[in-house]
């Protein structure tokens, strides 16, 4: 991550990185997710929250447990998890020793499906699981996301929308703007190719626009921490020491987390 | 957490709660500790690093086993882990928290060897050992609760603190690292058996040489923010059969936290 990459993602809390996955890779992770098309599926979370505008004409659809899919369809996807050019931008952000959070996550939007009210900035997500921090000469993420664009989102197209430089807010967002109802002006519409990915600190305001391409959006979410946080539960199972076996629920709850 | 103990303990980085402890819980931790003292070894760590004014060849003995001592003997070090009286400050400071390490037992004989001067924010600058305030709210990544188990007087040593040390934002001198100068700076902590002392890990904090008549025992307790881990305490980690068929660089990004 060089020095003007650094700023500039101080100063708008997200970044654009061109080509990062080139076209045969592309075509390799969407083969693999046709090949499994059957897993689609709708969240039960109403994603457009109270807004008006964004809740389009049907649900958008995700598809989730690539990684564990069978050889060569995982492939991709595990070759993404650790993608050489995107390396470096993480060991910058979230120290050497990170780790996948939770992901990888596809969401898919055919036409007029719906978006996700805009969510983050700094006054939500104050704690360090989440937050974004400049101090002596570095920058400290909390929950980061990587993003692989595989379709284009091209201007009016819709999909990731972010708000540039919400990640240093001081005031809290107003429902207005996070339903996407008023100040749009103040909203980037985030355009990419397919190959090209974002990323970005989970205190940015983002959201994703109603869609309006004429072709499938597709972009794949991988979400990292830092080598000592968690959001979400991971991938892992942990064995907990005998001595907890006989612990009640409130001593055990004061146990770290298996 | 009132109002005026917020703004003592953002601008100290410590806060010293009176008689939180019932005496009956002092006792039955202390009763533990002697029915396993035999159990107990010296710690081989040299706590004083290259301090000469910390240094003795009485060493100090630590204990993390209590957990493990099985009933009755571990159960007043539970209860301590769930005092009620310190929940509505470990809430305020750190959200929804949980125990970060196991308890530790520190023992020190008279003469014992202190543990030099250590924290500050440059010397804990991620998010796993950090302080901050913002919009009227403290942060904290991990947070110390001392039970003394004895008396620590003036003149006794023991708990050191350098009130401000969690804001400092220039490396700790090295003299005053060793308490071998600025030792205005530094507040020797009088505390009774009953008492807690909370502070950040980010604290400055040491132990001074031990120079009380009687033994030093004084409990150690860390919290944190309930997503955040300081250390692995689950080595026997397993995962999904596929994992194993990943490359190692791969199954790196699957690891649990500090795994």
């Amino acid at each position: 991550m060089n020095d003007d990459e650094k700023f500039l993602f101080d100063l708008e809390g997200f970044l654009v990185l061109k080509q990062v996955l080139p076209p045969q890779e592309v075509a390799r992770c969407n083969e693999a997710i046709d090949h499994h098309a059957d897993h689609f599926f709708e969240t039960e979370r109403t994603l457009e929250g109270e807004s008006k505008v964004l809740g389009g004409k049907a649900k958008q659809k995700w598809m989730e447990g690539m990684l564990g899919w069978e050889r060569p369809w995982c492939e991709p996807f595990r070759d993404i998890l650790v993608h050489p050019r995107i390396q470096p931008y993480l060991v910058e952000l979230l120290e050497p020793g990170y780790r996948l959070d939770h992901g990888p996550l596809l969401i898919a939007m055919h036409k007029d499906e719906g978006g996700h009210y805009f969510h983050g900035g700094a006054y939500e997500r104050q704690d360090f699981s989440q937050t974004y921090v400049q101090q002596f000469d570095s920058i400290q993420c909390g929950l980061t996301v990587v993003e692989f664009a595989l379709a284009d989102e091209a201007l009016g197209d819709g999909g990731l929308g972010v708000i540039p430089c919400s990640h240093k807010t001081n005031f809290p967002l107003p429902a207005s703007l996070a339903n996407y109802e008023q100040y749009q002006d103040y909203i980037k519409d985030v355009n990419v190719e397919a190959g090209d990915v974002v990323i970005f600190t989970e205190a940015l305001t983002h959201g994703t626009l109603v869609w309006k391409g004429e072709h499938q959006r597709r972009c794949l979410l991988y979400k990292y921490s830092p080598r000592f946080q968690y959001v979400a539960q991971g991938y892992h199972q942990s064995q907990v020491p005998d001595f907890m076996q006989d612990m009640t629920d409130e001593q055990r709850a004061m146990m770290p987390p298996a | 957490m009132n109002e005026d103990e917020k703004y003592l303990f953002d601008l100290n980085g410590y806060l010293i709660l009176r008689d939180v402890v019932d005496p009956e819980l002092v006792s039955r931790c202390n009763a533990a500790i002697d029915h396993h003292d035999g159990q107990i070894e010296t710690a081989e760590r040299q706590f004083e690093g290259t301090s000469r004014a910390l240094a003795s060849p009485e060493r100090q003995r630590w204990c993390e086993d209590m957990l493990a001592w099985g009933k009755p003997w571990r159960e007043g070090f539970l209860d301590l882990l769930l005092l009620p009286s310190l929940r509505p400050y470990l809430s305020e400071i750190l959200g929804d928290y949980r125990m970060a390490y196991l308890p530790r037992l520190i023992m020190m004989d008279p003469g014992c060897a202190g543990h030099y001067l250590h924290g500050g924010r440059l010397n804990r600058q991620t998010f796993a050992n950090t302080y901050m305030a913002k919009f009227g709210k403290i942060y904290s990544s991990l947070v110390i609760v001392e039970f003394p188990l004895t008396d620590e007087g003036p003149g006794d040593g023991g708990l050191a603190l350098i009130p401000g040390g969690h804001k400092a934002n220039f490396p700790i001198p090295e003299r005053l690292k060793n308490y071998e100068a600025y030792r205005d700076h530094v507040v020797e902590v009088h505390v009774k058996p009953g008492d807690a002392v909370l502070f950040n890990e980010i604290t400055i904090h040491g132990t001074l040489l031990w120079r009380g008549e009687h033994q030093r025992r004084a409990l150690l307790y860390h919290y944190s923010p309930r997503y955040q881990l300081s250390h692995m305490l689950y080595p026997d980690v397993s995962y999904p059969d596929y994992v194993a068929d990943m490359t190692e660089e791969q199954q790196a990004m699957l690891k649990p936290p500090q795994g």
